[in-house]
Order: C-alpha cells, then structure tokens, then sequence
C-alpha cells in the first residue's frame, strides 16, 4: 500500500488564512485528552486578502477539512472527531464551515519521502525497507517527527478524495518505516 | 463562460492532435513498454503464487489495469496492476504491482511547460493551479491512449499467465478503470477466441 504526505500546492496559495491563530487552539489540544474540552464549534476570523478562495483542505496552522473531504474521510476512518470551525472573511462577509480533526498520532514512524519521478530507485528504497515496515490500519494519521507533524494518507483515500474532485491537495509519496530502537522492531497495528 | 471552461475551449484542438500523435508514438514503442509489462507480469505471478501458497487468495478471475490519480500528482505516473480472484476492486481479494508505462508518460512534464507557455499567449494571467488543473485533462487523455492497447497487453499476459502454474479460472477477465471507478470489462483472456 501506497502512503502519502499532505502537503503544499499551487492550489492552496489562495487558501484562507487564519487570523492570530496562535490564540485559537493549542496544538496540543488537538492530540490529546483536551480535545473533549474545545467548544464543538468555533467562529475563526480570516487574515483580510484580495483574493480567498475556500479549498477542500487548509493545512496551516492545522489540518481543517471541509464537509464534503470529512464525508469522504468518515468512508475510510470512522472513528475520528472533529470540532466544527467557522471561518468569516470580514472582508466580503462570506463564512465557511471547517471542520478540525483530531488524528491518531505516532512518534515511532520515520517517514522516507519519494522525489518526483524516481521510479527505479525508489522500488529498491522499498523493498530494502520492507522488513521495517509496520502493518497500518489507519487510512488518515500523523506522524510527529523532531521539526514538526505530517499528515499521511493511504492510498485508498487520496483515490476518494481526488476522485471526488477534491480541491487543494497536495501529494508526496512516503515510505513509512519503523524507527529503529536499541530493542527489537515492533509492528503497529 | 467561466475562465476554466475558456481555457479547456483554447486547448481543445491541442488536445485532439495530441491523442493522435501520442498514440501514434506509442504503437512505435510498443516493443520497449512490453518489455517492461513482461516483468510486472511476471512479478504478479510471483506475487500470487505466494499468496496462493499461504491459503490467502483463491484462483484469479481477473487481471486489472488501475489508474492511480493521486500518481499524477506526485508525478510518478504509476498504474495499479493486480490480479484478483473476485471482481471486486482493492480489497483482500487483489494483489496488484505498480507500473509506469513509460511510452505513454515519456515527456509530460516537458508538456506541460509548453502548454503553460501556449497559454501564457492566451490568457494575460494564469495561475499555477489553473495549470495543474489542465494537466490533468491531459493526463486522463493519456489514459485514454493506454486503454487503446489494453488487449495487446492482455494477450502478452496471457501466455505467461496460463504457463504458469498459479489457479486461473479457465478465463480471465481483464479490466479496465480507475482505482476507486467503476471498472469496465475489455476483454477476456484465456477463453478461446476471445482477444
């Protein structure tokens, strides 16, 4: 199974921007028991910008979706929460509804990322890293690592997602191998 | 008239020549992408034989030919394909390979450059995105040119397949869709008479 990073694209240069986000929720809240406490829905003000346009997917400062990607997720992972979020452009008045997930997330997963085009190389990458690579039944995670959280996808719902017309995803192939430790490996489930 | 749809309007006839030309270009190379299918072909019989072993797969019904939309954005243009013994699409009942035919992907980051600078000429301002959103107008053409030679690959598979010694239905559907579509039946292989 293939996995996949969420990352930038052209099409979120336009992504709505939120304002002074550093007040609006702790990362840490979002991974852990606190999540429970955040309020179930939250209006956010958007930065002022000539131009807005509300993708399917804002990856910063954390992950929103929209209703339509959440519908898609909630196909392949049932059991995660969301917090609604409301985003205001005071500018033109307009508002949309986002939704904040909150992701299973693992510090015990090194992620290889797969340079555009590489075929050859990449399939020995593989097969070398075959040995290290944990069994995953999480179709949406992420993996924390000392500079900062990626979002990983499998396959099958990058298909939905771009499938379904999903505007505003940005794709990077990765390999997902355990890290290594001074005991033996041990799978995930 | 929405700037999306003027843009697919000024890429239109581009389009048309292009089909004709990369489906010319990969007749001509048919020699080089079979060389390559004979190896994923033959990494899927490894791949079935094993799971076949391990009690984990019954007989193949079917040999399936994937489009993997997300490859185009990652830009390995990689297909999915797999061999499953229930028509049924990505679940436990399909092993599938990865494979690149070169023939048809050959150049397409080159052309897609061209065809931002064609553009550029038409439309005063374009966007990056605007760009990827061709793109893959371009690429579902290819596509398109690929499922033309569908049943000259089924026919290479298909001496491999029934040589080897993996259980095989006595025919093989061979499909044809994308990855989480509606998958289209091409052919047969395996039955008499009917590639």
């Amino acid at each position: 199974m293939k996995y996949f990073e969420l990352v930038n694209t052209p099409e979120l240069k336009y992504a709505p921007k939120i304002k002074n986000w550093q007040t609006k929720v702790e990362e840490k809240d979002i991974q852990s028991k606190s999540f429970s406490q955040l309020p179930q829905t939250q209006l956010w003000v958007l930065e002022p910008s000539e131009r807005i346009i509300f993708t399917d997917i804002i990856l910063f400062p954390f992950l929103l979706v929209s209703p339509n990607v959440k519908k898609i997720i909630e196909m392949h992972q049932a059991d995660c929460c969301y917090r609604d979020i409301i985003l205001l452009d005071e500018v033109s008045g307009k508002t949309k509804l986002y939704h904040l997930p909150m992701l299973y997330e693992t510090n015990q997963l090194q992620i290889i990322s797969r340079k555009r085009g590489v075929i050859e190389g990449w399939q020995k990458l593989r097969e070398e890293n075959s040995a290290r690579r944990p069994v995953i039944k999480s179709n949406i995670f992420q993996v924390r690592d000392t500079l900062m959280q990626h979002t990983i996808i499998s396959l099958e719902l990058a298909e939905s997602l771009l499938s379904n017309r999903a505007f505003g995803i940005g794709l990077r192939e990765v390999e997902l191998i355990m890290k290594v430790k001074d005991g033996p490996i041990k799978n995930e489930s | 008239m929405n700037r999306k749809t003027q843009m697919e309007l000024c890429i239109h006839e581009y389009r048309i020549s292009r089909r004709k030309e990369k489906s010319m270009y990969v007749m001509r190379h048919y020699n080089e992408m079979i060389h390559s299918f004979n190896r994923i072909v033959d990494k899927l019989i490894q791949q079935q034989l094993h799971l076949q072993k391990s009690g984990e797969m019954d007989e193949i019904k079917a040999l399936c030919f994937l489009r993997l939309l997300s490859s185009e954005y990652t830009g390995s243009y990689e297909m999915a394909v797999g061999m499953c013994s229930k028509r049924v699409h990505l679940d436990e009942h399909m092993a599938h390979v990865y494979w690149k035919p070169e023939a048809v992907y050959e150049g397409i980051d080159t052309e897609i450059e061209a065809l931002g600078r064609f553009l550029r000429k038409c439309f005063t301002h374009i966007e990056e995105y605007e760009i990827l959103c061709l793109k893959q107008e371009l690429l579902a053409d290819d596509w398109l040119v690929f499922g033309k030679i569908i049943r000259v690959l089924a026919k290479v598979a298909e001496q491999r397949i029934m040589n080897s010694s993996i259980l095989k239905g006595k025919e093989i559907q061979v499909l044809f869709g994308d990855y989480t579509g509606q998958l289209r039946n091409v052919c047969l292989i395996g039955a008499d008479n009917t590639i």
